[in-house]
């Protein structure tokens, strides 16, 4: 199976980058595809919270750091890589991947390369596509339009949306649906993982007493995320791949030669 | 007894003790509402839901897989739907039937309302419900629903025959109601409605 990286980034804090992260590792879990996760909000780590057992936090400017993410892609006991970017820092990020090449060798099919880019309601959010269009080219690209606050997204007039993908026609466009606010912050203040949370698990994996009608709330809001999830060729593809690895025969142990 | 008239509370004006009022349109109201019956369900509750929480209400119920927890809890549920007389309740009923799952449906017909605007394609629309059962609530008379809406009146009492001093043609009357809605169930009354 070939490796997967998915990056998810947003150049403005707030915007729901690091729920985005964590609905990912979550969907990836339910569908039995491991994955490691790395948390560029160093040095507090928003991510390793919810997922401290598969979450590293580093900084992208570390060259170490980044040996961390890139040398051990194919070694990796698991092969998908979620990279959690640091709040403003996308540009940026992408900027370091392109200079040390981890652009171009995804565009030459060593690893598949995805970004999700979570945008705000706002046209400010919308201009970080055309600042970051140069880097995307080849790789695939996701619009994340984060609903999850209830955020009236994209009420201007359709033109003017459709002329920030005009030059991204491969681009492909996900919504994160609302979540009820006070089931958002419950799941929050549990540290738990939205599937721990509906199953009434607490972090640790212990029972736990979450209302039902929290527990309710998220689970019809990862069903209809799930919907969103699977439209991605990039989600489609690892799903493919997991299977065929799965369902591949294991080779049979080979026999003592003939003395 | 649940009642979703809030602030006001109409049925807590008729059950002071046994109602609590509930604000349906914020969550704590509804986790007050669902959680505390699945926290109890050995007891019985009575939801008393406002014609303009019904489409919240139930979008609730389904999003949070409410009919598959109660009964796994070991509780029934039974929705009660009161049909109006235009083709906008038929198929409200008909939409409603259609979202529940393991929930009887119980259609309720008010005579004192009168039959269907539309009767013929009414009474035919009405098969595509598809209700467990339906009951229908005879018509009082003018003067006598006006003494069954005093919050000083309860059926119970008058069951009871606690209370006294009533005319016997108001008496007769709320007998023959009573008797009328009470032949409508079948054996086993109210156990009936759950015992599936």
């Amino acid at each position: 199976m070939k490796p997967t990286v998915i990056m998810v980034g947003a150049d403005k804090g707030g915007v729901g980058k690091t729920t985005t992260s964590r609905a990912l590792l979550d969907y990836l879990a339910r569908k039995n595809m491991p994955a490691r996760a790395f948390d560029t909000e160093n040095p507090r780590g928003t991510l390793k919270r919810f997922y401290p057992d598969i979450t590293e936090i580093i900084d992208l400017n570390s060259v170490a750091d980044q040996m961390k993410i890139l040398d051990t892609l194919d070694s990796a006991a698991v092969k998908v890589t979620i990279v959690d970017l640091k709040a403003g820092n996308l540009s940026s990020s992408l900027d370091t991947f392109d200079r040390i090449g981890v652009l171009e060798a995804a565009r030459h099919g060593q690893f598949d390369l995805g970004l999700i880019h979570v945008v705000g309601p706002s046209v400010a959010s919308l201009d970080e596509i055309n600042e970051i269009s140069d880097y995307i080219k080849g790789i695939n690209y996701v619009i994340a339009r984060n609903f999850i606050n209830e955020t009236n997204f994209f009420e201007w007039d359709e033109k003017t949306f459709k002329k920030y993908f005009a030059d991204l026609p491969d681009a492909t466009e996900i919504d994160i649906p609302k979540l009820n606010e006070m089931a958002y912050e419950q799941v929050d203040l549990a540290g738990a993982t939205f599937s721990g949370f509906v199953e009434n698990k607490d972090a640790r994996g212990s029972d736990a007493n979450f209302s039902f009608v929290l527990r309710g709330y998220v689970r019809k809001w990862i069903s209809d995320l799930d919907g969103e999830f699977s439209h991605l060729s990039l989600l489609q593809n690892l799903g493919r791949a997991s299977r065929e690895t799965a369902a591949k025969p294991k080779a049979e142990p080979q026999r003592a030669a003939k003395k | 007894m649940i009642d979703t008239d809030f602030p006001h509370g109409t049925i807590k004006g008729y059950f002071p003790k046994e109602s609590d009022i509930i604000d349906l349109s914020s969550t704590d109201g509804q986790m007050r509402l669902f959680d505390s019956i699945l926290d109890h369900p050995e007891r019985d509750y009575v939801i008393d839901l406002e014609a303009h929480h019904l489409e919240r209400f139930f979008s609730i119920f389904e999003d949070i897989g409410y009919d598959k927890a109660a009964t796994e809890a070991g509780m029934g549920v039974a929705v009660f739907f009161f049909l109006d007389r235009t083709l906008a309740s038929i198929q409200a009923a008909v939409t409603l039937r259609g979202r529940l799952t393991s929930s009887q449906f119980v259609l309720v017909r008010n005579d004192a309302i009168g039959a269907f605007r539309a009767p013929v394609y009414g009474e035919y629309e009405l098969v595509k419900i598809g209700m467990d059962r339906q009951i229908r609530l005879p018509a009082l008379s003018a003067d006598a629903l006006d003494f069954v809406e005093d919050p000083s009146f309860n059926f119970t009492d008058f069951i009871m025959q606690r209370r006294q001093g009533l005319p016997e043609w108001l008496s007769d009357e709320l007998w023959r109601f009573l008797e009328t809605i009470y032949q409508q169930q079948p054996i086993g009354t109210a156990e009936s409605l759950f015992s599936a």
